[in-house]
């Protein structure tokens, strides 16, 4: 039973989590994947959805920097697909930039688009993520697909998995990617990301610093790791997903507090003679604390290993319905592990309370 | 207070001007009377008496289980009007208590039982699991050593109590009813042993008992009544 209370709780917690971490894996997709060591954004810049733009001259200039391989104009807006067949709406995370700029220096380390950049080439056509909601489309290669009501084709898969960012990702030439925003006024004189590959040896922090000077205040030079700290610190701390399912982990964390302090605590009532005994026996305080500590931490182990194994096989079933980048680590087994002995610890040290109950004076 | 070293007081219990009450104010009770009680060590002493008459208080007074108020009571070499925190559980753990209920955990066997007790000191002679198993075989319960407490008898129970109070060659055990669940054999066999450890190691015995079977075998009577020792006898 009290390794039941114990397995619910840290399966909760397991789920949280693996939600949670989505959300990081949501946060980091693209900036992470983004091949090169500094950035160049816009001052606007809050998070990649919210990028703001940079004039592209400034990307000519960079390449100016004797330590600069390489410097390319990334594109990346949400936009409406449709799928004619099914008439379903989605809404997609489009990712563009130039095709000859990319057979030199490929922008995005993801899996899937290197090799298939030639069938980018026609206008109009796209790569599309594998992990894209099915009910986006295209249901079939016959029906038309539309992109911000233009006509696209869907040429191959990528892998990607954009998770809470949107139903699914595209990738386009930035000729396509022109194509498809026209009608809003966009143009590719303003791109929303400068991609900076340095030659090797290089030190990312230096040149920076050169690039700084030498840049006006309408762009700003940060690293890759700077891109990856604004996009974490924007969803854990500014979506609400990131807030809920940090506080659906707390949540976990205190249900089994509560749980195994319930367990505890009517165990020590139930057995306040047996401690009582042993305080007679001269057993200090501090060692029946220490034998509560340790049933604690008994259920700790009881209660983790089928959580685990539940969790093993829910991470698959959730990835595979929702498509989030939802899975098992290492990190996240031991992060848990190490997390349940802390609450263990908690319900132990709370429900130790009642041993002061334990009168041997009761006893004759 | 090592085993072994129960004869090296002249007095094993010497109790004196000794009250006892409980409650405060209106609702004060007192229980004990100017106590004067002297037990030499290796002395097998019954202490007898109606029901309320202080007896129990008596005796969880004797093993610091209760803070005496008034008087003097000091007990193997140790003043108990001053005792506390640590020197408190050292007098406890050289002690021998044998309670009315057994109070065994349900999860340890009666091997585990009894080498919770005996693990609780670092200086006794000889081999820990031997003592154990010899003593708890000379209980009757050697085909029994890892029976839990739901898998033995109500006798049985009280006998892993009994060689739990005992493992460490107590300097004083405290026994508040202990034959009560044991027939006569067994009775005799607990006996046998307290009348042992007696001799070879100087153990008092301090024992609240209603069993007649058992007066005869004692060194000494103590009767109570009304929180006062009405008769002391030696035998």
């Amino acid at each position: 039973m009290a390794a039941a209370g114990m397995g619910f709780a840290i399966l909760v917690i397991f789920v949280q989590l693996g939600f949670y971490s989505s959300v990081l894996n949501t946060a980091l997709a693209v900036s992470s994947r983004l091949n090169g060591e500094l950035i160049l954004i816009s001052p606007r810049f809050v998070h990649l959805s919210e990028a703001g733009e940079i004039p592209r001259a400034r990307l000519f200039q960079v390449l100016a920097h004797p330590k600069v391989l390489s410097a390319t104009p990334i594109y990346f807006r949400y936009v409406v697909s449709r799928d004619s067949a099914t008439g379903n709406y989605c809404r997609l995370f489009a990712l563009g930039f130039p095709l000859a700029d990319a057979r030199t220096a490929m922008p995005l380390r993801i899996p899937g688009i290197d090799d298939q950049l030639d069938a980018l080439r026609p206008t109009g056509d796209v790569l599309m993520d594998r992990f894209t909601q099915t009910r986006c489309g295209p249901s079939s290669p016959e029906s038309q697909f539309e992109l911000m009501g233009t006509a696209a084709r869907v040429v191959g898969r990528f892998e990607l998995g954009v998770g809470f960012l949107a139903d699914g990702a595209i990738v386009a030439s930035d000729d396509s990617f022109g194509r498809y925003f026209s009608k809003l006024g966009y143009s590719l004189d303003r791109p929303h990301l400068g991609l900076i590959k340095l030659a090797a040896g290089s030190d990312p922090a230096k040149v920076a610093a050169g690039l700084r000077e030498r840049l006006p205040s309408d762009v700003r030079v940060i690293t890759r790791e700077e891109l990856d700290a604004y996009q974490h610190r924007h969803w854990v701390q500014n979506t609400a997903v990131g807030n809920i399912f940090g506080m659906g982990t707390v949540a976990g964390f205190l249900v089994g507090v509560v749980v195994l302090f319930q367990i505890l605590s009517t165990d020590i009532r139930n057995h306040l003679p047996l401690y009582a005994t042993l305080r007679a026996m001269g057993y200090t305080s501090q060692r029946l604390h220490g034998y509560v500590l340790e049933q604690s931490w008994i259920f700790a182990v009881l209660g983790y290993a089928p959580a685990l194994l539940l969790t093993l096989i829910l991470f698959p079933i959730i990835h595979n319905v929702t498509l989030l980048p939802i899975f098992m680590t290492g990190k996240l087994a031991a992060g848990v592990l190490v997390l349940s002995f802390i609450m263990c610890t908690v319900a132990s040290m709370l429900s130790s309370r009642r041993l002061r109950r334990a009168d041997p004076a009761e006893l004759f | 207070m090592a085993a072994g070293d129960a004869r090296k007081h002249e007095k094993a219990i010497d109790i004196s001007g000794l009250d006892y009450a409980f409650g405060e104010h209106e609702a004060r009770k007192q229980v004990l009377y100017d106590i004067e009680l002297a037990v030499a060590p290796g002395e097998f002493a019954i202490m007898t008496g109606p029901s309320g008459s202080g007896k129990t208080t008596l005796l969880s007074l004797v093993g610091a289980l209760r803070r005496p108020q008034q008087g003097r009571i000091v007990c193997v070499g140790s003043d108990l009007m001053r005792l506390q925190g640590v020197e408190l559980e050292a007098y406890r753990t050289g002690l021998g208590f044998i309670f009315q209920l057994h109070n065994l955990f349900p999860a340890l066997t009666a091997f585990q039982s009894v080498q919770m007790a005996a693990d609780l000191r670092d200086d006794l002679p000889g081999d820990k699991m031997e003592r154990i198993a010899s003593l708890l075989t000379e209980l009757g319960l050697g085909e029994r050593l890892h029976y839990r407490p739901s898998k033995l008898s109500g006798g049985q129970r009280q006998r892993v109590a009994i060689a739990r109070a005992l493992v460490h060659r107590p300097a004083l055990v405290l026994a508040d009813e202990p034959t009560a669940a044991l027939d006569s054999q067994n009775t005799e066999i607990v006996l046998g042993l307290f009348r042992r450890l007696a001799r070879e190691n100087g153990t008092t015995v301090l024992m609240v008992t209603q069993d007649a079977r058992v007066f005869e075998r004692a060194d000494r009577l103590v009767n109570l009544v009304d929180g006062r020792i009405d008769s002391d006898s030696r035998r």
